[in-house]
């Protein structure tokens, strides 16, 4: 089945189908139908992901610029299902808001960008789908237009979003210098051939590909705009950067270094271990000060996008395939994890219009469904038994112990203690605190599209971390077709 | 088909308390109830283990009722479910069920907000802890060791005293750090032994020495903290001062019993030769927590604080007697060392529950733990004083106690193991004027005049009796734990070449 050509064409056509019914009038036309019709559209794309990964269909494609393989429907299926969770959540977001219809559109082209990069194994592809996946957040990010902060974030969002894609730019046409090809198969050939070990261009290359989807995935020294980017846009979309954008963004790491660049690997395992140590550690430390749960939760996303980048700095070694495992498997779990916590936030910001860690004061009283989905989420983001969490932090680590970085697997450790620090406070403030005001103890009606994803969310946190095996075998299969 | 009986043990209650939570929230004192229910099947079940071990003489030593190892996740090799008990499985899963059922009957008088959520725990953390102890594989003992942290966490920080927030969160901060520290000592047991296996009985004397020390100092930082082990008890005098008396119950009779229980099963059992070498710096680090404890419950004022640092006193005798008994040069001190400690574990928890359980029932009637204030305790509060003094014997290890003789053997096996242990002696000295003395300022001095008082209910009365039942069955007929724990101490000496 050639799933990219087919969801192309699917999200291609129902993206500007949905945005067009923003010239409508009427309120069902341009609020409920955007969102029945993009609800339907994810579905459909998860369905024929899924439906590829069944024994019944054949992965392929007819075009050269996709591989249709398990790695790519692996994170395609990743990235849908946080759209899925993103869209349906705005529904109760952005009920408020003007032009629903253009806010699904982007998010449908958004989700399109980021499931062909999974695809994508063509340099100029990988380019164009990175910049399909980052046009509509930029948007997306200042879609409150009143809001300085909104505005703030899509300035400050599309200025670096706009430089790390002129690095890749300028990444790809050096590799295209040195290879004459911007096919990754006939990249790893020629360079196998011609060995460039040591080329100072090629080792420019690699540098600037570090930068570029460094900026992206917020690793330390890139990170500076992610605080502020994901405070100031609207909360779900803060949830589609973190858990979809960012994550796709490993998709394309994974096929540049591991797959097509691993004899360059010398270069570049040493510069992500300490990329992974700076990341997680300056993630966590900066958490523990935040009063704002957004940017809380931002820099959490940065310290967890240092455990993913342990994994790849072992992954060419004897433990590659285990590393490879764990990266997937937290990949994934980060996903639903950091997802749940958002749209948890993005409840409680649209019932309170609390984004202070203070305000959360007894809100297990007010909104105990959402106090439940956001205390297991977090508590899943710490690496707490028996949650999903837990269980791709155990193969990173023991992934690096066994690839000889055992300060990588010790300093994952205490920053994994060390985290529960800031998240336990959260966890505090919504249970033990009592809020001064007393009227702020009546329960509230949660918003209930919100609450049915967070239920699910949790459910999948819960059953992952009780029985792991279905995703870590998934994992795995991928792993070893790759 | 065998029943699971082990699984049963685990997962009745952690299904039961999704039942508790939702009948509690409609139905009027349906949580109380039905977690009592349960409580009891449970110690029916532990009491059936126990009596089978007691009743086939020597199973002890090996494990029993084993379930597994079914693999988890099926290719990673070494992650399974694997359950069992031996020797000194037996005991602890008994005490825990003992004390969980009494624990839910002192609730009834003494939790009156947020009920069914708080059955709901006590259910989820009984299950746990039997995970604990139940787990032969080293990844599921990690993963119930951490569950129990919640639960902990929820009980200190709702239903506490007035510093209940500080004192949760830097419990859970204090073990949540040492339990990633031993996670980070399991994976290097896991990736240096071949062949690569969590699976504690396969585990059994592969591990290479190197390793071994790796691994003991992460079980030292790890188990220490759950022990408490000077110096890392501090969180223990807070989380205790400020938990609600049943949980105190738990944190005392039952969480620390996870370090002491870790460091037999993990240290002895995994680890011999290493700890064989360093078994001076544990029981060094011993008798400190042991002096540390009793010294400086002298001085406290508030009788639960007191009490606190006596558990972390008893505690002591623990870990002297585990480490005297691996270091020891004859197998007669190994089996004094080793089940003297597993005894004491026991015996601890039923005492120290009971203390516990009594200084809440005070606060509860006289609105004050300040030892000072409670004057004439036997005037005013004749019930009352009766448990108390009962009580402060069995904390003293008074000889109609079973703690008496697990004390005993804790510094038989120490002596055993080296004469200058005998320093232990003093500390008893130290536990008893302690006692004694602040039984002198409750219940020996005149009350102030006109001070009424309620005195403890009848019901109170007996359940708090119930504690001390299987102290003094023990001390009658000590063969009934003791032939189920001590062959488990023997294979354990023999493990390290001991003769």
């Amino acid at each position: 089945m050639d799933t990219p050509i087919i969801v192309i064409a699917i999200m291609g056509i129902s993206g500007l189908l949905v945005s067009l019914l923003a010239i409508s009038k009427s309120k069902v036309f341009q609020r409920d139908t955007p969102f029945l019709i993009t609800t339907i559209i994810l579905l459909a794309v998860l369905g024929i992901i899924i439906f590829g990964l069944t024994p019944f269909t054949d992965l392929t494609t007819s075009s050269s610029l996709f591989h249709n393989d398990l790695l790519a429907s692996f994170f395609a299926l990743t990235v849908v299902l946080v759209s899925l969770f993103v869209v349906v959540s705005s529904r109760d977001y952005i009920r408020d808001d003007p032009n629903p219809a253009i806010y699904y559109g982007l998010i449908i082209f958004s989700t399109l960008g980021m499931v062909l990069l999974a695809y994508s194994v063509d340099l100029i592809m990988i380019i164009v789908a990175w910049e399909l996946m980052g046009l509509p957040t930029y948007v997306l990010a200042g879609f409150r237009k009143n809001s300085v902060q909104s505005n703030e974030a899509a300035v400050k969002y599309f200025i670096l979003g706009a430089f790390s894609t002129g690095i890749l730019l300028y990444a790809v046409s050096l590799i295209f210098g040195l290879t004459g090809s911007t096919s990754l198969a006939s990249i790893t050939s020629m360079f196998v051939n011609t060995s460039a070990f040591g080329d100072p261009l090629a080792m420019l290359a690699l540098a600037l590909f570090i930068a570029g989807f460094g900026l992206k995935l917020s690793i330390v020294p890139f990170h500076m705009w992610v605080p502020d980017v994901y405070q100031g846009a609207p909360t779900t979309i803060g949830a589609l950067l973190s858990a979809g954008t960012k994550k796709a963004g490993f998709v394309v790491v994974i096929r540049i270094f591991i797959i097509a660049l691993p004899f360059f690997s010398v270069n570049w395992t040493t510069a992500f271990a300490v990329l992974a140590l700076a990341t997680m550690t300056l993630g966590n430390v900066a958490a523990l000060t935040q009063k704002n749960i957004k940017r809380l939760l931002a820099y959490s996303s940065i310290a967890q996008a240092g455990y993913i980048l342990i994994g790849l700095a072992v992954a060419t070694g004897p433990v590659r395939s285990l590393a490879l495992i764990g990266v997937l498997f937290h990949v994934f779990n980060h996903a639903i994890m950091q997802s749940s916590a958002f749209l948890a936030v993005a409840a409680v910001d649209k019932k309170t219009s609390q984004t202070n860690v203070e305000g959360y004061a007894g809100l297990w009283k007010r909104m105990p469904i959402t106090s439940v989905a956001l205390t297991v989420a977090l508590l899943a983001l710490a690496g707490m038994p028996p949650l999903n969490g837990f269980w791709s932090k155990l193969i990173l680590f023991t992934a690096a112990i066994q690839g000889e970085m055992v300060w990588l697997a010790i300093a994952g450790v205490l920053n994994s203690a060390f985290s529960m620090g800031y998240y336990a406070w959260v966890i505090k403030r919504m249970y033990l605190d009592e809020p001064e005001d007393k009227s702020m103890l009546t329960r509230i009606k949660e918003p209930r599209a919100i609450a049915t994803i967070l239920i699910i969310a949790t459910l999948v946190i819960l059953i992952l971390g009780i029985y792991p095996n279905p995703i870590y075998e998934l994992a795995k299969m991928t792993v070893s077709a790759i | 088909m065998e029943l699971p009986i082990l699984s049963l043990i685990i997962f009745i209650p952690i299904i039961g308390a999704a039942l508790v939570f939702l009948l509690g929230r409609y139905i009027n004192r349906a949580a109380e109830v039905v977690t009592l229910i349960i409580t009891l099947v449970i110690l029916a079940l532990s009491i059936y283990i126990f009596g089978g071990l007691y009743s086939s003489s020597g199973s002890g030593a090996e494990f029993n009722f084993v379930e597994g190892p079914f693999p988890w996740i099926s290719s990673f090799q070494g992650v399974d479910y694997y359950l069992g008990v031996d020797g000194l499985g037996a005991p602890m899963v008994l005490i825990s069920a003992f004390l969980s059922v009494l624990v839910v009957l002192g609730s009834w008088d003494l939790i009156d907000k947020k009920k069914p959520i708080y059955y709901a725990l006590i259910l989820l953390f009984e299950g746990a802890i039997m995970g604990v102890f139940l787990s032969l594989n080293l990844i599921m003992f990690y993963v119930f060791w951490e569950v129990t942290l919640i639960p902990m966490f929820f009980f200190i920080g709702i239903w506490g005293g007035p510093r209940r927030k500080y004192a949760a969160i830097k419990f859970l901060l204090f073990t949540y750090v040492g339990s990633t520290v031993l996670l980070l000592g399991f994976i290097g047991i896991y990736l240096f032994t071949s062949p690569s296996t969590f699976n504690i009985p396969e585990l059994v004397g592969q591990i290479p020495f190197w390793v071994q020390v790796l691994a003991t100092v992460a079980t030292f930082i790890g188990f220490g903290v759950k022990l408490p082990m000077f110096p890392f008890h501090t969180w223990l005098p807070d989380a205790h001062v400020e938990a609600p008396a049943p949980i105190s119950v738990f944190l005392a009779g039952l969480l620390l019993k996870m370090g002491g229980y870790g460091f037999i099963r993990i240290n002895i059992g995994l680890l011999p030769e290493a700890s064989r070498e360093y078994a001076w710096i544990f029981i060094t680090f011993g008798i400190i927590t042991m002096f540390y404890g009793a010294i400086v419950a002298m001085v406290q004022k508030d009788l639960k604080r007191m009490i606190a640092l006596t558990s972390i006193n008893h505690m002591g005798f623990v870990l002297v007697g585990i480490f005297a008994g691996i270091a020891a040069t004859t197998s007669q001190g190994a089996v004094f060392g080793i089940s003297g400690a597993i005894f004491q574990m026991f015996n601890h928890a039923a005492a120290i529950g009971l203390l516990f359980m009594l200084s809440g029932y005070i606060h509860e009637n006289t609105g004050t733990r300040n030892i000072d204030e409670l004057k004439g305790v036997k005037i005013t509060m004749p019930r009352t004083a009766m448990v108390l003094v009962l009580a402060s014997l069995a904390g003293m290890g008074v000889p109609i106690y079973s703690t008496f003789l697990s004390e005993y053997m804790v510094f038989l096996g120490a002596i055993s193991a080296n004469i200058w242990y005998a320093v232990t002696v003093i500390i008893p000295v130290i536990t008893v004027s302690y006692f004694l003395w602040m039984l002198k300022r409750t219940i020996m001095t005149p009350a102030p005049e006109g001070v009424k008082r309620h005195d403890l209910k009848p019901f109170s009365t007996i359940i708090l009796i119930m504690y001390l039942i299987p102290l003094i069955i023990l001390i009658l007929f000590p063969n009934l734990l003791l032939s189920v724990v001590d062959p488990i101490s023997n294979v354990l000496f023999k493990a390290v070449g001991g003769a």
